[in-house]
């Protein structure tokens, strides 16, 4: 019965969970013009991108993205080692963006990124 | 830059083609057999050693057989490892891609199981204790600290040269070898060839974006990575001396206990390390995107011999 109490309550994990997937079925339904542009220089910046968009559909990948970019040095993405460092900015967020974060990773450190 | 006739996809057909199930190939419990070599010739070396008699050769030949299989699932101690990883970095990236890696784990730590597997039959059915070098896990965490580039170009080479034993195996026709132990090299080289495959695609992605610094650095990490498991066949080969002694039940000379090392150190080297060096599809790779990549590492046979 716990758990039912629970999980009924507003900001418990499962409404988080439900909330999330309702925002991401809004967000596949909703036309690409609605989400946002990425305007950032460097050669890995639309290859980020589009990994964040299979991870988490197109307006959220872009409102990430947008977020983190503005959090991040002023400096272009163009390296192994900048992906390294940018994949450890977005590994902050936890959850699925932190997944997506630890892929890019490893995909740096395979390209010769050192930590 | 590297090229091929295949992709992730077809690898992943090929694999779902050959793909066998652990217990069909080595049923649980199943005895072994002593009677006929496990080993070709050509990969053992062990004709040379003429002061020992039929049934020492044959002996000799088992122990060797139950270190190669032991050799292997310590290798792909860190093939898995490495695998898994380049799984990792294509999670939300090809999907083909990550399928074809996500098998070749999953085939990898089945081979190890059916390795593992003979590694107690042998201990079981032998009657002797059978001593092979420990620790995997370190020698794992030695070659994963290289180059990535060096891990993938290590792990390519040791796919190919599967299919040399197994054609060594094929080629002494039927019935000079255990037929179980020629049907282990044989479901192994079925699913390695996929596995070669998927790492050449892997080296592929590699090259496309690595500098000339790291691609020198890559070939020099491959070759110390080869000196390391070098050293390690070396440390096999003298216990298998040892092994042998207890098994026919005979101590040798010391000069013959050199022999007998130096033969089997020389059969590991060839079967693990020159055969791979010499792969025609090997340097071919190699060379497409090093082209001193090639000359300097065969200029190292001699030396890893
Ligand atoms: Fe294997
Ligand atoms: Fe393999």
């Amino acid at each position: 019965m716990t758990a039912v109490r629970a999980d009924a309550a507003a900001g418990s994990p499962r409404s988080e969970v439900q909330a999330a997937i309702r925002s991401d079925v809004e967000s596949s339904r909703a036309p690409s013009s609605q989400s946002q542009a990425v305007h950032y220089p460097g050669a890995i910046v639309p290859f980020i991108h589009e990994r964040l968009t299979k991870a988490l559909g197109p307006a959220r990948a872009s409102e990430v993205m947008n977020e983190r970019l503005t959090t991040w040095r002023p400096r272009p993405l163009e390296t192994a080692q900048d992906l390294l460092e940018f994949a450890n900015h977005l590994m902050r967020c936890g959850g699925l963006i932190q997944a997506v974060g630890r892929s890019l990773k490893v995909q740096a450190l395979l390209r010769g990124a050192a930590e | 830059m590297i090229t091929t006739n295949f992709d992730y996809e077809s690898c992943i057909r090929a694999s779902e083609r050959v793909s066998w199930k652990l217990d069909e190939v080595f049923p649980a419990n199943l005895a072994l057999d002593f009677s006929r070599r496990f080993l070709p010739n050509a990969i053992t070396g062990i004709e040379s050693l003429d002061f020992l008699g039929d049934k020492e050769r044959l002996t000799l030949n088992h122990i060797s057989g139950n270190a190669y299989l032991y050799l292997f699932y310590f290798v792909e101690e860190y093939i898995v490892a490495s695998v898994v990883q380049h799984a990792n970095a294509e999670m939300f990236g090809d999907p083909m891609a990550l399928r074809a890696l996500l098998r070749f784990a999953e085939e990898e730590v089945k081979h190890q199981q059916l390795f593992l597997r003979f590694k107690d039959a042998f201990a079981r059915d032998f009657g002797f204790p059978c001593g092979v070098v420990p620790n995997p896990q370190a020698v794992a965490e030695i070659i994963l600290s290289k180059a990535p580039m060096a891990v993938a170009l290590t792990t390519l080479h040791l796919e190919l040269v599967t299919q040399q034993h197994y054609v060594e195996g094929y080629r002494e026709g039927d019935g000079a070898l255990d037929p179980f132990f020629a049907s282990l090299l044989k479901n192994h080289w079925l699913e390695e060839s996929q596995h070669a495959k998927i790492d050449a695609l892997e080296l592929q992605k590699l090259a496309a974006v690595a500098t000339p610094e790291q691609i020198e650095t890559a070939v020099g990490d491959y070759l110390a990575i080869l000196e390391a498991f070098a050293g390690l066949l070396g440390a096999q080969a003298s216990l298998d001396v040892t092994t042998l002694e207890e098994a026919v039940g005979k101590k040798y000379t010391e000069e013959q206990r050199q022999a007998i090392t130096a033969s089997q150190t020389r059969a590991y080297r060839n079967t693990f390390i020159i055969l791979g060096i010499q792969n025609p599809m090997f340097l071919k790779y190699l060379e497409q995107f090093s082209s001193t990549g090639p000359g300097r590492v065969t200029s190292q046979i001699g030396a890893l011999s």
